[in-house]
């Protein structure tokens, strides 16, 4: 689905829609890759035991 | 008048809720004209529900500290019988049902809605500069904003039109407009105020929030007592030495040096604190918040022109986000908050500024931060953000001015369920600070 809306953005929405995702997914890779496969889910407060 | 003195006139019989409702309704009307706080007044409703409050009243029925105090709810709040547009062109005529819960409690509470007030579009972004409603103007400089999403509640307070108004905060939204216009804005602990009835933004972000002139009265309307000589001895108060002070306006960095000096002075047991990682949780906050209002926002996308520009291109982000990324950044959070939370094993409460900057020009994207440039959402945002990820209280107080006559705000943090403890720091300052908030 992310292709095909990938595809149907207008020239125009790269600057607005492209390169500020592509700025956060660089600072979320590098988080993400410190999670621990077993690392549970937030499912209530995000401080909750 | 604040809710206090408005509160003890009316129990002195000096003043009717009819009075204090036309008094708003008047300064409602006049303010309109240059600051642009409401897309809707609801006149001959208000002065109806005033009268039955003064009846009630003369029949010995007192609702409480909100009785006959005049509100105005952001139009994201669904109001029973009266036009909620979430300032979107896609909700322009939608009449809500049923009143969501903040706004039926403080009617029951006894306050009196006098309209609803303009935002940025679907709570979606800082300057409250509405493609489809007009620009909100900030009362103390009508070329700039008054900060978002809840700018025209933030701008109807400086105005002195309400002495009461809500607000949603995602990222940050009753704290800004609370900085750039300088009133108090409460954003309690997540959950503690239901969000029924709030048109979503983001769902594990969204908090309900309050916004008035005073501290005290934002604890009135919280339904909290006001705390009337607030004690800081033995309080230990934390400054960050890391992240929160860092690229700040010069005169912001200013202001927050008198509060924590203050805060000091009035026997407060303030140290530094290095907190674990804050710029990952405004990493996280934000990767959140673009798939969360992707999914609220989705069903419309194919109605591109009925949205603003910046709010259609942050709808477009979140559609591009991957389910694994949003489900890891839910796991990081918690793995954050883990971490963060353990800075309360020594602390009572955080202090720190609300905005890199006091409120910039409309229309102006990117400002210079000791020459640096950063994006105005960025600047307005990056320290409140950290908050609504953990979901901890925090509340936005004026500190003082810029020397252009810009309002700078303090932010205060405590651990989740405490905010007597912001009220009672919060008081504290602001009886000390004793500024002279009234718009000339």
């Amino acid at each position: 689905m992310a292709a095909a809306i990938r595809v149907s953005l207008e020239p125009r929405d790269r600057a607005a829609v492209i390169e500020p995702l592509e700025r956060l997914e660089r600072d979320f890779r590098a988080l993400e890759q410190s999670l621990s496969p077993m690392a549970p889910l937030w499912v209530g407060q995000p401080d909750a035991e | 008048m604040t809710i206090l003195e408005a509160g003890r006139a009316l129990r002195q019989r000096k003043v009717s809720a009819v009075e204090l409702t036309s008094q708003a309704l008047a300064a409602a009307a006049r303010a309109n004209a240059s600051i642009n706080a409401f897309i809707t007044i609801t006149e001959e409703a208000a002065l109806t529900r005033a009268a039955q409050l003064d009846e009630d009243f003369a029949r010995g029925v007192d609702h409480g500290p909100l009785h006959g105090i005049p509100v105005a709810h952001k139009d994201a709040f669904h109001t029973k019988g009266v036009r909620t547009t979430a300032g979107a062109k896609i909700f322009w005529d939608y009449v809500p049902k049923q009143d969501a819960d903040l706004v039926a409690r403080l009617r029951k509470a006894g306050a009196v809605m006098i309209g609803k007030t303009n935002l940025h579009e679907l709570c979606y972004g800082v300057t409250s500069n509405n493609p489809h409603f007009g620009a909100v103007r900030n009362p103390w400089d009508l070329t700039r904003i008054p900060g978002g999403s809840s700018g025209g509640s933030g701008a109807a307070l400086a105005a002195g039109v309400v002495s009461l108004a809500t607000g949603t905060d995602t990222g940050g939204s009753v704290r800004i407009p609370a900085a750039y216009c300088g009133v108090v804005g409460l954003k309690p602990t997540i959950n503690r105020q239901s969000c029924r009835g709030v048109v979503p933004l983001a769902f594990t972000l969204d908090h309900v929030g309050l916004m008035a002139r005073t501290v005290r009265d934002v604890a009135i309307a919280f339904g909290a007592p006001p705390p009337e000589r607030p004690e800081l001895k033995g309080l230990r108060l934390g400054v960050p030495e890391n992240f929160f002070f860092d690229r700040l306006d010069p005169e912001v960095a200013a202001s927050l040096r008198l509060g924590i000096q203050t805060a000091a002075g009035l026997g407060a047991d303030v140290s530094e604190i290095r907190l674990p990682d804050p710029a990952s949780l405004n990493t996280v906050g934000r990767l959140i918040q673009l798939a969360e209002a992707a999914t609220v926002w989705k069903q419309y996308q194919h109605r591109r022109s009925d949205f603003g520009p910046d709010v259609y291109a942050l709808v477009q982000q979140g559609l591009l986000i991957p389910a694994t990324d949003y489900l890891n950044a839910q796991r990081v959070r918690q793995r954050l908050a883990a971490e963060f939370v353990k800075i309360w094993e020594s602390l009572d409460c955080l202090i720190m500024p609300v905005t890199a900057i006091p409120a910039p020009k409309i229309g102006e994207v990117a400002i210079q931060i000791n020459g640096i440039e950063e994006d105005v959402r960025a600047a307005s945002t990056r320290l409140t953000r950290p908050f609504n990820v953990l979901g901890w209280p925090a509340l936005a107080m004026p500190s003082g001015f810029s020397h252009g006559r810009l309002p700078i705000g303090l932010q205060l943090v405590a651990p989740r369920d405490r905010e007597d403890t912001l009220f009672r720091l919060g008081a504290a300052l602001e009886d000390s600070l004793a500024l002279d908030l009234a718009v000339r």
